[in-house]
């Protein structure tokens, strides 16, 4: 038995050693206890599987590495965020201590949901050794939501354009789309929000056309959102009769606008996420041409997180994968636009010298914009507050408002 | 029924599945729309989720929307699966094992079959690429839009399809029961091929007819695979605003949705009760269903 303990101690020690040289005494110990629960036990990721890239990453880079480390089997659940708050929910209403899924990838609306309904576990973040190379200060909120370190993050994405270079030249602004609309009618249009998509484009268009973006960072103000929002309705209705269908109707989630995009039936596309032409690209369903761009006045970045529910039957093991997801080893090979092109949450002055040549070498690909212009261009999230509002509103005054 | 214990307690195998699923989930489902059972939410007003719902004219449009499709979808389908089992039974004895065929849409899952409108007829579609080798259109914008109208063309559309053989295969069952003496009869008295179908086998079809409009019509009413691959935005279809009333917007509006659904339900309970009391009056003899 004290055999027993002293191996299992020392895999933790040695694991401690090597992979996490920059981590916390008191996170260490706890985490190696951790560690030492986890190992043999299968941990269930929920997600959103929409994506072949994403889940390839997951299945094909994460699972053998969490396999053959920690002894971690780790299942890839594909599902909507909403779903499996949904299912939380009732998990929660009934009374189920132990519940089916381990860990989350979860942000937003879905995380307040979550948070406001005591779904989580937590705080989670701090107990994590890898957690001491991010900034806290760049994941204190989650779209205006406080974190409380019920979360731990994942990557970044931002907000870029789609075009193809061969078809069309661009434009740079809110009012320049406008007049580049009318000139190709029919050739435009954005997923109907609530689409995650869709709804990010109505908030970056509310942005741009109302004066920036600061003047919503300090909490709800009703007043404020009833003065600016119709210069929004008005510019979105202005565009409606020159969108794709004369706007009588709009793709009803991104993958329909992508597909619409793919064939060449619109001209311009949107994604919130920086790099996903270049991953386009290179597995040929966008031609060789597609560019991507970012408006003057700003494009929205958000980052993303993974979190534990409250009945995970396996909270060690899923502070493990988490951690692990948070390590510059993952976070580098997840930036690679061949493997996913997810950007970093980590904060690379806090890497050692070669992890940070190797973020700093890292070929984005020439669909992807320069990390400093991407930098310049990027705004933060608006409060969920507001985002609930404008969905609303643009169902009543936009879609409706005929 | 309560003289017959044996029955219910025989019956007691497919009554318990019946009341914990079918009845629990109901149950949840009024509850919920009444702001009761809500998680960590709570309402002043327990009429919140359907003072809500009324006080939204969207409602109301995506309910007559979804009873217009539901309805012009149900009927042309009837018609069309009436006439085309008449005319297969017609057939000599001989042709009707080869018109098996016409079952094929049976077996397609619908969303299979939104799918197949999607590539055929979008505007960059089969059909659109067809028409532009050769040479009707310059160019994929001059296609017509025959998906996302308001008129809802593609949901009927998909669903007739669909549904045709349904009635078909009800149909036809019913027409081989027919003693087609009766139709040499009448033949022989001088009635005409029309009048022979409209006083003889229509009438006679009636209980099968009804059957099929009753199922097809309330499943259309509420069905949301077809009208969530293809249909327009505004005002959609009633599944659909469910769905995102259930999905994608805060949870604390979850009593909308919930009165939403009672309400389909009840709707679709009181289309039934009227129907069976019209076809009822109009034939006694089909009443039963």
């Amino acid at each position: 038995m004290n055999n027993l303990r002293l191996t299992f101690a020392l895999i933790g020690f040695c694991f401690l050693a090597v992979f996490l040289p920059s981590s916390r005494g008191s996170a260490e110990d706890s985490f190696a206890e951790k560690l030492r629960q986890s190992e043999g036990t299968t941990v269930k990721w929920f997600m959103w599987g929409g994506s072949p890239t994403i889940n390839n990453w997951v299945d094909g880079f994460v699972a053998p590495r969490v396999k053959q480390r920690y002894n971690i089997t780790l299942q890839r659940v594909p599902a909507d965020a909403a779903v499996f708050v949904n299912k939380l929910l009732t998990e929660k209403q009934v009374g189920k201590a132990t519940g089916s899924m381990d860990l989350l990838w979860i942000n937003g609306e879905n995380f307040k949901n979550a948070r406001e309904n005591d779904l989580l576990y937590g705080p989670v973040a701090g107990q994590l050794p890898n957690f001491t190379l991010v900034d806290p200060a760049t994941v204190t909120f989650d779209f205006g939501y406080p974190v409380e370190e019920y979360e731990i993050p994942y990557g970044r994405a931002q907000f870029v354009f789609e075009y193809d270079s061969a078809a069309t030249t661009p434009p740079r602004s809110f009012a320049e789309l406008a007049e580049w609309v009318q000139a190709n009618p029919g050739r435009f249009t954005y997923p109907k929000p609530p689409d995650f998509t869709g709804s990010a484009f109505i908030r970056q268009a509310f942005y741009a056309l109302t004066g920036g973006h600061e003047q919503y960072m300090n909490g709800l103000d009703e007043t404020l959102y009833q003065e600016k929002a119709p210069k929004l309705w008005a510019y979105l209705n202005s565009l409606k009769p020159y969108l794709w269908q004369q706007g009588r109707t709009y793709p009803k989630d991104i993958g329909a606008l992508d597909t619409l995009f793919e064939r060449g039936e619109v001209l311009l596309n949107m994604s919130y996420h920086q790099a996903s032409a270049q991953s386009r690209i290179i597995q040929g369903r966008y031609r060789h041409t597609v560019r991507t761009f970012v408006m003057d006045k700003g494009s929205i970045f958000n980052t993303h997180f993974t979190a534990i529910p409250f009945n995970a039957p396996n909270k060690a093991g899923a502070m493990v994968v988490a951690n692990f997801l948070l390590s510059p080893e993952a976070q580098l090979h997840k930036n690679n636009p061949e493997n996913w092109g997810d950007f970093t949450v980590l904060d690379l002055s806090r890497l050692d010298e070669k992890e940070r040549t190797a973020f700093a070498t890292l070929n984005l690909g020439e669909a992807t914009l320069e990390l400093a212009e991407l930098a310049a261009a990027a705004v933060p999230e608006i409060p969920s507050g507001y985002l609930e509002w404008l969905e609303r509103d643009w169902e009543r005054f936009v879609l409706r408002g005929r | 029924m309560m003289r017959h214990p044996r029955v219910l307690l025989s019956l007691l195998p497919l009554l318990i599945p019946f009341a914990a699923i079918f009845l629990g989930g109901i149950i949840i489902t009024v509850l919920q729309s009444l702001g009761i059972l809500m998680f960590s939410y709570h309402y002043d007003d327990i009429f919140f989720g359907y003072r809500e719902l009324l006080a939204d004219r969207w409602f109301v449009e995506s309910a007559l929307f979804s009873l217009y499709v539901a309805a012009t979808a149900t009927t042309i389908a009837i018609i069309f699966g009436t006439l085309f089992a008449y005319l297969i039974w017609r057939l000599p004895h001989r042709y009707h094992g080869r018109t098996v065929i016409y079952k094929v849409p049976l077996i397609l899952p619908h969303i299979a079959v939104g799918f197949m409108a999607v590539i055929l007829l979008a505007k960059t579609g089969v059909l659109a690429a067809l028409s532009y080798q050769l040479g009707l259109i310059d160019s994929f914008t001059q296609f017509p839009d025959l998906l996302y109208r308001a008129s809802g063309i593609d949901i009927i559309g998909a669903y007739v399809y669909k549904e045709t053989p349904f009635v078909m295969v009800l149909v036809y069952a019913m027409l081989s029961r027919f003693e087609s003496r009766l139709m040499d009869c009448a033949k022989m008295l001088g009635a005409s091929p029309t009048r022979i179908f409209f006083t003889l086998i229509l009438p006679f079809l009636m209980p099968a007819i009804n059957t099929s409009f009753i199922i097809l019509f309330i499943f259309s009413f509420g069905g949301f695979d077809l009208p969530f691959v293809l249909g327009d935005s505004y005002p959609g279809m009633i599944s659909i605003r469910i769905y995102d009333y259930f999905f994608h917007k805060d949870l604390a509006l979850r009593p909308v949705a919930m009165a939403m659904l009672t309400l389909i339900f009840l709707m679709s309970l009181g289309f039934i009760i009227a129907y069976l009391k019209i076809a009822g009056k109009m034939m006694p003899a089909a009443r039963k269903l």
